[in-house]
């Protein structure tokens, strides 16, 4: 049975696309066979951060009301091969997802897939509930700063109220905290919040710390999963992110500011 | 911190620390979460309901309201009573 993780925020542009797609890409370069849906109906996106938007034909709501096939609208990734992105639609609205419409095609992408990846529109209506109705784990995607924060906590009292695991008061969905855009050097000077405050704030388990980087911006850019830039720090975050979310047990890296020397002092410069 | 800052004499509260007690303020203390959506007004038809069991008042007359705090947070129900021999007991 295939596990379904929801990318959430309730904020918009604070990396759930960018998320989705490295986390996605990530589980799939270790093997597991992950296919990542686009749940921002009207607004798509990540066809465009996953590099495949010249190969969009059919859509998840051509799949819905019956017009395309699952397999015709599941755009296979040539970078990692056990990779599959199932697009939004760029011209219908919202209204055109229903939940046995989700249903469906959950259940059959459940026989070919381990993980089923959820990339939720922002806010708290019709897309990012049918989103994490049918979340087993969420990823809330948080940013050091007050409105994200609040934000993130709105949208843990929705998954604990409004999913399908909640209403068959079955396991509560797993949550999963990542904290991105942090900038250890803004912390350091007290402009930004703390790792541990935010993790205080929230109370959910830490899956991982993305620094600011600007190899997100180069990675969306080109159409490719920032994790598929290994050298960078954003790449090698995601890869941690995903290593803990399979148990393994590792350090948080880039949370602390670099000491630096005096030439660091006075020529500056950023962390790529 | 640069050396101007120990000409400055003591420095300001660090804007991160205000964020953070804002956000406890408001997350940490609050039924932001637990309840999934806001609780206050199932609440006060709640109340509204055992207030009418006993005096008969306008219901617009009941106000409700909170207010968080990092130390203290109250939680205040104002009823205002109609005059004395208005007041019946129902039931």
């Amino acid at each position: 049975m295939a596990q379904v993780v929801t990318v959430t925020s309730g904020k918009g542009g604070v990396g759930k696309t960018t998320s989705s797609a490295a986390f996605s890409t990530g589980l799939a370069q270790r093997g597991k066979k992950v296919v990542v849906i686009d749940f921002d109906v009207g607004l798509r996106n990540l066809d465009l951060i996953m590099g495949v938007e010249r190969r969009v034909v059919f859509d998840i709501v051509n799949v819905i009301q019956g017009e395309a096939r699952l397999n015709q609208a599941l755009i296979r990734d040539k970078r990692v091969e056990t990779l599959a992105i199932l697009p939004a639609s760029q011209t219908r609205d919202k209204d055109a997802l229903n939940k046995e419409g989700v249903a469906k095609i959950i259940e059959e992408l459940s026989k070919e897939f381990d993980y089923i990846i959820c990339d939720s529109p922002a806010g708290i209506e019709k897309g990012a509930l049918l989103a994490l109705y049918f979340a087993d784990s969420a990823i809330v995607v948080t940013n050091p700063e007050v409105s994200s924060v609040r934000d993130s906590d709105r949208i843990l009292g929705v998954i604990q109220s409004k999913s399908k695991r909640a209403e068959e008061n079955r396991d509560p969905v797993r949550e999963h905290l990542l904290v991105t855009r942090y900038d250890p050097i803004r912390v350091a000077k007290g402009e930004m919040l703390k790792l541990e405050d935010v993790q205080s704030i929230l109370a959910v388990p830490l899956l991982g710390v993305i620094p600011e980087s600007e190899a997100v911006l180069k990675a969306s850019n080109a159409g490719t999963p920032v994790i598929l830039d290994a050298e960078t720090t954003a790449a090698q975050a995601y890869a941690d992110a995903v290593s803990r979310f399979l148990g393994e047990d590792k350090p948080m890296r880039f949370v602390d500011a670099e000491k630096k020397g005096i030439f660091g002092r006075l020529f500056g410069g950023r962390a790529a | 911190m640069s050396w101007l800052t120990f000409f400055r004499g003591k420095a300001e509260p660090a804007s991160a620390d205000i964020a953070r007690d804002r956000l406890t303020m408001i997350v940490a203390t609050g039924g932001n979460r637990r309840n999934g959506d806001d609780f206050l007004p199932r609440m006060q038809k709640d109340l509204m309901e055992v207030v009418l069991r006993y005096v008969n008042v306008d219901p617009s007359k009941v106000k409700i309201s909170t207010e968080r705090g990092t130390d203290l947070s109250t939680l205040a129900i104002e009823v205002e009573l109609p005059p004395v021999k208005e007041i019946r007991r129902a039931g």
